[in-house]
């Protein structure tokens, strides 16, 4: 059963069975009082004319003899006189009827006086309730037995319209209460509808949709949450498939740069199998599979790095960054010295807060770049700029510069500008992604400067208080 | 004995196509990139060509229609089905993928210069000739007479000459995949070939791999 189902009915339902008990309660209580009250002005009356009619019968033994029709004649008056208001009168004598203008016979009353110390009941008949006295005359008339019955019909019809203006007022108000709680409920659980179609929508792709908002109560709130809610949700799910694609891609890419290798290894070993090959041809086809197998390794290598550097601990130590810099230049010494490339180095140094292997790595691969760049002859400049709030690191070269479609890309992994003078150089594409990594595992920016054929400037920022202390 | 053109970026696998293709008594020129590539198809004829559809800057697949009028088997080192029906309806005549068997690569070059009517019908080494089509032999002008069994294996070892090839290539290729004999057979056709056409010396037994037809130029 739906809510707005629930709440109508269960109210509904409160109100009239509380509504009922109260008006049926309200009017017994009414019936109750008024009955008292119609009981002690009969039992008044009814003293009264007992007295009365027993003052008489003295009055008439003194006189004369108390023949029954002596008897008869005085009651038969006082019958008239009680007629007139409505009163039934009984006189019985040694529970013989001497007189009675009853409506119906007295035995049904009388058996419904059980003892002798009970007054009066009250005897339906008819569709009529009756109050009915009995009492014994005394002394010493006791032998005879007044019955005095007054019909309640006042007391009866009053209630009647009592109860047919009770009825029609709880008809009427239940009725009206059905009808203004039915659309109050369902304009109450309007907003619920509203929210659940609206997360039927987005749970189905569709993130665009919003609630829109009325009023400042709680469906309100809700909906505003539900709204951001869902804005949350696209950007998230934006985002991991960005990240998701960039994934695949790189996946893609590593295939590709295993396959190739792969195949000439492969190729080679077999022709070496199946065809008569001499000396010379022999040295070749060997010395391709050892090139491409190092190919491998060092890919192996250069992936093992990129994923540990995105893992690992950082080892944080204060590092002298001219020292370092003079420690990879001397790695690299052979190739400077092979191109004849000038090689300037800043005068002071700076300090560092960092993972001496990692910053090693980044500087290596970077001059590497740079050297790969350069003519011959060429020219490389490094920089070190210092303050307290940054430290800039910059390696300039003079060589064939960057074109500004590869510039968005040369962080990528695997991405070469130039596949054939990358391979032969032995590289795998993997260098300036790694760069990066490291970069961003100490919190700092990895930026390019470059213009295709007017050399390239690499820019490494980095600011937190944690580096440069 | 046709003109190749192999169009690969790799260095190494460019060669080593090359030097499989000469073995088999094709003529290669070798292209790395797709301008060098235009420019080379321009000034030369080709019977077929070999186009790696991942080149620098540019995909096989768009220099496809600049190679007019010359079958083309594409390479690539992606194996997804999606990319070989591309290369299949792209109006390439056929599609290999790396790392490849260079056996396979060399039938396959052989079944598209057959469809395009490039291949070669004669073989001659020294004083024998053998015609393809019409199914003679003939040494010093006299006809020599080959079984059509023993005609087939002479034709597999001339299409793959240089090459050496083991006993159950041999007899998958000439016998088929379903016959049920052993390579008992090839030894024992490959010794009536040496005879009838007195080839001891050219038909050459290699150590631990099979039989080898070798015929440098």
């Amino acid at each position: 059963m739906k809510f707005w189902q629930k709440m109508y009915l269960s109210v509904l339902l409160l109100f009239l069975v509380v509504f009922n008990i109260f008006i049926l309660s309200f009017a017994n209580s009414v019936y109750q009082k008024n009955l008292d009250s119609i009981r002690i002005l009969v039992n008044r009356d009814f003293s009264s004319f007992k007295s009365s009619f027993q003052k008489d019968m003295k009055e008439l033994k003194t006189r004369r003899s108390l023949s029954d029709e002596l008897v008869f004649v005085l009651f038969n008056s006082y019958a008239n006189i009680s007629r007139k208001q409505d009163v039934f009168l009984e006189l019985q004598k040694n529970t013989h009827p001497l007189f009675s203008n009853l409506p119906f016979s007295s035995e049904h009353i009388l058996v419904r006086f059980h003892d002798d110390s009970q007054k009066a009941v009250i005897y339906r008949n008819d569709n009529m309730n009756y109050y009915c006295i009995r009492s014994s005359l005394s002394e010493p008339f006791s032998e005879y037995t007044l019955v005095y019955i007054f019909p309640l019909t006042e007391l009866e019809s009053y209630f009647d319209q009592l109860a047919g203006k009770s009825l029609f007022a709880a008809l009427s108000l239940s009725f009206l209460l059905a009808l203004v709680l039915f659309f109050l409920s369902k304009g109450l659980t309007a907003p619920l509808l509203k929210l659940a179609k609206a997360s039927q929508i987005i749970a189905s792709g569709n993130y665009s949709q919003k609630l829109t908002i009325t009023g400042n109560d709680e469906f309100a709130e809700v909906s505003r949450h539900f709204n951001n809610m869902a804005v949350e949700i696209e950007k998230k799910i934006a985002l991991l498939q960005e990240e998701n694609i960039k994934k695949q891609l790189l996946i893609d890419s590593m295939a590709h740069e295993l396959n190739t290798p792969l195949t000439s290894i492969q190729g080679y070993a077999q022709y070496m199998l199946i065809a008569e090959s001499d000396e010379q041809e022999r040295y070749e086809a060997l010395t391709y599979i050892l090139k491409e197998s190092k190919r491998l390794s060092l890919l192996g290598e250069q992936l093992r790095l990129l994923l540990e550097t995105r893992n690992m601990e950082l080892l944080y130590e204060k590092v002298n960054l001219l020292e370092l810099l003079h420690t990879v230049i001397q790695m690299l010494h052979f190739q400077l010295e092979e191109k004849q490339i000038t090689l300037t180095a800043p005068s002071r140094s700076a300090y560092f807060c960092c993972d001496i292997t990692l910053i090693t790595s980044l500087f290596r691969n970077i001059i590497e770049n740079a050297i790969h760049a350069c003519q011959y002859g060429g020219n490389i400049l490094i920089n070190f700029e210092h303050t307290n709030e940054r430290l800039v690191i910059q390696i300039k070269d003079d060589g064939q510069g960057i074109s500004e479609e590869d510039l968005e890309h040369i962080t990528e992994p695997f991405y070469r500008i130039d596949k054939a003078r990358s391979r032969s150089e032995g590289g795998c594409g993997l260098g300036l992604s790694l760069c990066k990594q490291i970069v961003q595992r100490h919190h700092g920016t990895l930026s390019f400067l470059s213009e295709k054929g007017n050399g390239t400037t690499v820019c490494l920022l980095f600011t937190t208080s944690l580096q440069l202390s | 004995m046709a003109n190749i053109f192999i169009v690969e970026d790799d260095e190494s696998i460019n060669e080593l196509i090359r030097r499989n293709l000469i073995l088999v008594g094709h003529n290669c020129i070798q292209a790395y990139d797709g301008k060098e590539a235009l420019t080379l198809f321009q000034h030369n004829s080709f019977d077929l060509i070999l186009l790696d559809v991942m080149l620098p800057s540019i995909s096989g697949f768009e220099l496809l229609p600049d190679f007019v009028n010359t079958p083309v088997i594409f390479i690539t080192a992606k194996g997804s089905n999606i990319d070989k029906i591309r290369g299949l309806t792209s109006g390439a005549e056929d599609y290999i993928v790396k790392p490849f068997d260079i056996l396979e690569l060399i039938a396959r070059i052989n079944i598209v210069l057959r469809r395009n009517f490039k291949e070669s019908s004669i073989f001659i080494h020294n004083n024998v000739t053998v015609d393809f089509h019409a199914h003679t032999v003939f040494s010093d002008g006299r006809a020599i007479y080959l079984t059509p069994k023993e005609f087939d294996l002479l034709e597999i070892l001339i299409h793959n000459r240089n090459i050496a090839l083991s006993r159950e290539k041999l007899l998958e290729l000439a016998w088929g995949y379903d016959y049920p004999g052993d390579t008992r057979t090839v030894d024992v056709h490959i010794q009536r070939l040496r005879k009838k056409l007195a080839w001891e010396d050219i038909i050459k037994t290699v150590y631990k791999m099979g039989y080898r037809l070798g015929v440098t130029k």
